[in-house]
């Protein structure tokens, strides 16, 4: 993907540019609606990823994800991978998991699964009964935060512009008549959000919100010939 | 970055077109301060509640041939519990229910076991958390839950929701200030606010499809 970085001065100016009056809001409204976008943006696509290492302690079987990560999406022990799990799977699969740690008998030798336990938290198991050995983390990276107008971000080039219309419409909140003018932009960043993320076309609650259900509404139905 | 609440009432402000000073007056006066660190206090709890984006984990020790014990003070839902019995081992209980329990076997209440197999919260006395049947021994009842999250206010607190999940609270908050029966309702935009807390919920839900039982 055409990734570039711009920085927040540049996002503000794009930002303006989508409206060819007076602004109506202040560069402090601009800074945060753009910085929400980008906390709704990762958290709907997990478009910014990191690997993160962190220590395993003895005998602990739940671990807060290192601090640079919101959320984990795949693991290894000591540089081999475990497997994804789930904590219906091993209360019912393996009720005694919670107990159990490596160099019991009848337990791996090494951590084999890790189960997502919240948002940030996670399982694995066994236990490390020795501690101290590596556990790395893909992750998805904290949504960058910019404060500073010199302050970078990643982005694709070709979703720019729904991001920032619906920084445009969050920022236009404020005034009950030129909100629903911005509306489209709202639907146009959920449909370039849906185009990474296909599990959201599943939610009804989406394709509303995302005009997707009225456009099929709008389609005559065909017949197989 | 964590948020604070003064951080998001700020945004509050401007979205309401009242003076940003974080919180600490609404010169209006279509609100009082005191609304609106409810209305983001609420939000959070809402938020906890529907995704439990954070596990608290605390371990009660028991009575022997008690089957009621009481959950930790700032407990706001059970996630899981596990019963740990004397020699450590420890295995989850299922959840279930006293009529459950009642049609199963109706001397539940008085016939002990060494260890419980079910626990209920459904009609135990909040915060109270019940187990079936009651255990004849000590044991250790590990509590997984949803905690309250700190109360926040206007004075720079952070909040416990991870940051993804702050703008949906956000929206919450708006939507709970607009519908209020007075001079600043405004309820399309109430609706629009509700409408976007919404659709961040089922983004979050999405994100972290498969944790929580019946989230999707």
């Amino acid at each position: 993907m055409p990734y570039t970085q711009v920085t927040l001065a540049q996002l503000r100016t794009r930002l303006q540019a989508k409206w060819d009056h007076v602004p109506f809001w202040t560069i402090s409204e601009a800074n945060w609606a753009i910085n929400e976008v980008l906390q709704v943006y990762n958290l709907a696509t997990g478009v910014w990823r990191r690997r993160a290492s962190q220590t395993t302690v003895a005998g602990q079987v739940i671990y807060g994800v290192a601090a640079v990560l919101w959320t984990p999406c795949r693991m290894e022990f000591n540089g081999k991978s475990i497997a994804m799990s789930s904590l219906d799977d091993l209360d019912n699969g393996r009720p005694e998991w919670q107990s159990e740690a490596t160099g019991d008998a009848g337990v791996p030798a090494e951590p084999t699964l890790w189960a997502p336990v919240g948002m940030t938290q996670f399982v694995i198991w066994p236990a490390d009964s020795t501690g101290q050995n590596n556990l790395l983390t893909d992750g998805v990276l904290q949504t960058p935060v910019l404060l500073a107008d010199a302050d970078p971000i990643d982005l694709d080039e070709s979703e720019l512009d729904a991001v920032l219309g619906e920084a445009l419409h969050i920022a236009a909140f404020k005034d009950p008549a030129r909100f629903p003018r911005t509306a489209g932009w709202h639907q146009e960043f959920l449909a370039t959000v849906a185009a990474h993320n296909g599990r959201l076309n599943a939610s009804d609650l989406f394709r509303q919100a995302a005009g997707t259900d009225q456009k099929r509404a709008t389609t005559p139905p065909t017949t197989l010939e | 970055m964590a948020y604070t609440d003064q951080d998001i009432l700020t945004q509050m402000q401007d979205s309401l077109v009242e003076v940003p000073n974080g919180g600490t007056s609404i010169g209006s006066n279509l609100w009082t301060t005191a609304e609106w660190t409810s209305a983001i206090n609420t939000a959070q709890q809402w938020v906890t509640r529907e995704l439990w984006p954070v596990v608290s984990v605390q371990v009660l020790v028991t009575v022997p041939n008690q089957w009621r014990h009481p959950l930790p003070q700032d407990w706001l839902e059970t996630i899981r519990i596990a019963w740990e019995e004397p020699d450590g081992t420890l295995a989850p209980l299922a959840r279930d229910s006293s009529w459950s329990s009642d049609t199963l076997d109706d001397g539940w209440t008085y016939q002990m076991a060494p260890a419980p197999l079910t626990y209920s919260d459904s009609d135990a006395p909040i915060p109270q958390v019940q187990i079936m049947p009651a255990a004849s021994d000590a044991g250790l009842v590990h509590v997984w839950y949803a905690a309250i999250p700190p109360a926040l206010s206007n004075t720079g607190v952070v909040w416990t929701i991870p940051d993804p999940l702050v703008p949906m609270a956000k929206w919450y908050a708006l939507a709970q200030l607009l519908a209020k029966d007075g001079r600043g309702q405004d309820l399309p935009r109430a609706a629009a606010a509700k409408q976007r807390a919404d659709e961040g919920l089922m983004l979050a839900k999405l994100a972290v499809g498969g944790w929580r039982v019946g989230l999707q």
